[in-house]
């Protein structure tokens, strides 16, 4: 029983791990052609990635549109999240839902529906759209991040700060921020790695000249076929979001520290 | 000026306050005024309103109808902070990322004290609830008493108009309790501090206040200083709910000379008052205040042994009389003290001055 447990687990991880670790392995690839495994190292092809105008532009654009995109989120998901926490009844339960129905939509209806709303509404600049769509799309995931923090917070915590002769604000600051911040953060992080790696909606919302990176590698794999630069643009990819995760791994285990001192 | 809060000067004042929650009223036109310097105790079971009551005062909820008052201003619809109190909450509520220090220190900070002048203050109160040396742990790794501490010493430090204590000790072992309930207690005598104390243990009630309110279903039936509470309960429920009382129907046979004899299915006894004759009472005594005869003795009602617990300090001795289940505790002063077996008839004598008429009469059942 174990081992087939175990068996299980190594399947799970090889398929989930498997081809990522291809694409990771190929883009270090010395030979024009996909090989596998690489004959040999080179840094050709990320050499080739970041010399490549339409290439580096997306990239820049997309880490832009994260950063912006998941702040929002981050800003907007917190305070949903605080609303909705701390109430009870009928009203709270349909916010609830109603803050998380865009993990519901399929994302290319709704990257459709946005983008017909800005026609609608005269037009939107892409790269703004860009970062409302996934501002839109990340606030779920910090609302519940945010929530689940919120609801290991005991509110007697806030009382007993408003006992000593803290208003709400200060309230917030100096005992519900430094509890849930962990959470908030991780909501965050989530936000970002989800704009960053974002296809469907872009599919609409990005015009000719922004493009975001994961509809420029789209477009390399459709009209340009074989070039092992996409490799390349996917290792990056990957790369920058093992180091968020990283990133979050590491501060959010340090705010466990700190908590649980 | 109202007439409650009149006469001595009082820190907490209720004018008719009612609180409801959508058709549940938690507390019912209340008034009272709380004297300063006193350790006032609001005891009842659970839903009687007592921790409404003290809510209403922090401010966490606010009346119906009605006002409240700290100290002669008017907070009816005062924001928690602006108020003048401070509070211990049940299960402490320490701020887990602050250290003790830092936890003692907010109220000062928030308040716009001096940094010097805080640390100052912190290490007093500190040093008052016996916790030097613990300033920068963090609350977790503090055991359940010293967490009680430290809470107890950041309301303190604050210097309060009214301390709010809302059943700070219910989390802690009953050893500790103990000893904690002498301690608050003297704490609270060296500072003068008006302290309202919210229990459901009557016991805690006893040992620690000045006076006692006894709620149920949102209103005060009783308010009395401890021994008043316990040996003059008002009501059925004030008697029972405080420790333990035999609930007697009798009615009144003759009466004259400041004394009535009264009659109930066991026979009859003597009652200190006059009552018209007729009249049916419903009577209480303490089981500690009935006293045991072996054999049957002129002068005391028959009554036979049902059971008895041996307590060590005392015994439990279950009596029947006239159909009638009566408790009669019996100090362990002497062996033959407590030598009753079950079955044993025996005489028991209801002494007059320790019978308390209750009000709202005789009632049907037994």
């Amino acid at each position: 029983m174990h081992i087939i447990l175990l068996l299980l687990a190594g399947l799970t991880y090889l398929l989930v791990l498997g081809p990522i670790l291809i694409v990771l392995v190929t883009a270090f690839t010395p030979t024009d052609f996909f090989v596998f495994p690489p004959p040999g190292f080179s840094l050709r092809w990320f050499e080739l990635f970041f010399n490549t105008e339409s290439l580096r532009g997306a990239f820049t654009r997309s880490i832009q549109i994260a950063i912006v995109s998941s702040l929002v989120a981050t800003l907007l998901g917190t305070m949903a999240a605080l609303f909705v926490a701390r109430r009870k009844g009928w009203t709270a339960s349909l916010l609830q839902t109603l803050f998380l129905a865009p993990l519901i939509f399929p994302a290319i209806v709704f990257g459709l529906s946005l983008l017909l709303f800005f026609k609608l509404i005269g037009g939107m600049p892409e790269f703004l759209g860009l970062v409302i769509a996934h501002a839109i799309l990340g606030m779920p995931f910090v609302i519940r991040a945010v929530s689940s923090s919120l609801l290991a917070v005991d509110p007697v915590l806030e009382e007993a700060s408003q006992s000593l002769k803290a208003g709400p604000f200060r309230t917030f600051g100096l005992v519900t921020f430094p509890l849930i911040w962990p959470g908030i953060l991780s909501g965050g992080l989530f936000a970002f790695i989800l704009s960053f790696g974002e296809l469907n909606t872009a599919l609409f919302l990005t015009g000719p000249g922004v493009t975001t990176l994961p509809i420029e590698i789209f477009s390399y794999l459709q009209f340009q076929g074989g070039q092992l630069v996409i490799a390349a643009a996917s290792a990056v990819q990957v790369g920058m979001i093992a180091i968020v995760v990283l990133v979050m791994e590491r501060l959010v285990g340090l705010g466990r520290v700190v908590r649980s001192k | 000026m109202s007439d409650s809060g009149s006469a001595a000067l009082s820190d907490v004042r209720f004018e008719r306050v009612t609180k409801r929650y959508g058709k549940a009223v938690a507390v019912k036109a209340l008034s009272l005024a709380i004297p300063r310097g006193s350790f006032f105790s609001l005891l009842g079971p659970s839903g009687c309103g007592k921790t409404t009551t003290l809510r209403l005062i922090a401010g966490f909820e606010t009346p119906d109808e009605g006002d409240v008052f700290i100290r002669d201003t008017r907070v009816t619809e005062t924001a928690p902070y602006r108020r003048d109190f401070a509070m211990v909450f049940q299960n402490f509520a320490l701020f887990p990322h602050l250290t003790v220090a830092d936890n003692v220190a907010f109220g000062l900070r928030m308040s716009g004290v001096a940094r010097e002048e805080r640390a100052k203050a912190v290490e007093a109160a500190l040093a008052m609830v016996k916790l030097t040396g613990f300033a920068e742990r963090y609350p977790k790794q503090l055991s359940g008493g010293q967490q009680q501490r430290v809470a107890i010493a950041r309301a303190i430090v604050m210097k309060p108009a009214v301390l709010l204590l809302d059943e700070p000790l219910g989390a802690l072992d009953k050893n500790l309790r103990e000893s904690m309930q002498v301690e608050l207690r003297s704490l609270q005598r060296e500072l003068g501090l008006t302290t309202v104390f919210v229990t459901h243990d009557q016991e805690e009630a006893l040992t620690m206040s000045d006076s006692i309110a006894v709620m149920r279903d949102g209103v005060i039936e009783q308010l009395g200083a401890p021994r008043e509470i316990y040996e003059r309960p008002a009501t059925e429920f004030v008697a029972t709910f405080l420790g333990a009382s035999n609930l007697i129907d009798a009615t009144v046979v003759e009466s004259g000379n400041g004394s009535s004899q009264v009659e109930a299915t066991f026979g009859r006894f003597t009652l200190a008052g006059s009552h018209p004759a007729g009249e049916r009472l419903r009577l209480a005594i303490r089981p500690e205040r009935v006293l045991l005869k072996p054999g049957r003795d002129s002068g005391a009602l028959p009554a036979i042994v049902r059971d008895v617990v041996y307590r060590g300090m005392s015994a439990h001795v279950f009596l029947e009389s006239g159909g009638l289940p009566l408790l009669a505790f019996v100090q362990n002063a002497a062996s033959a003290a407590i030598d009753w077996s079950p079955g044993q008839e025996v005489g028991i004598v209801l002494p007059a001055e320790s019978l308390v008429r209750l009000n709202g009469g005789a009632q049907a059942h037994g």
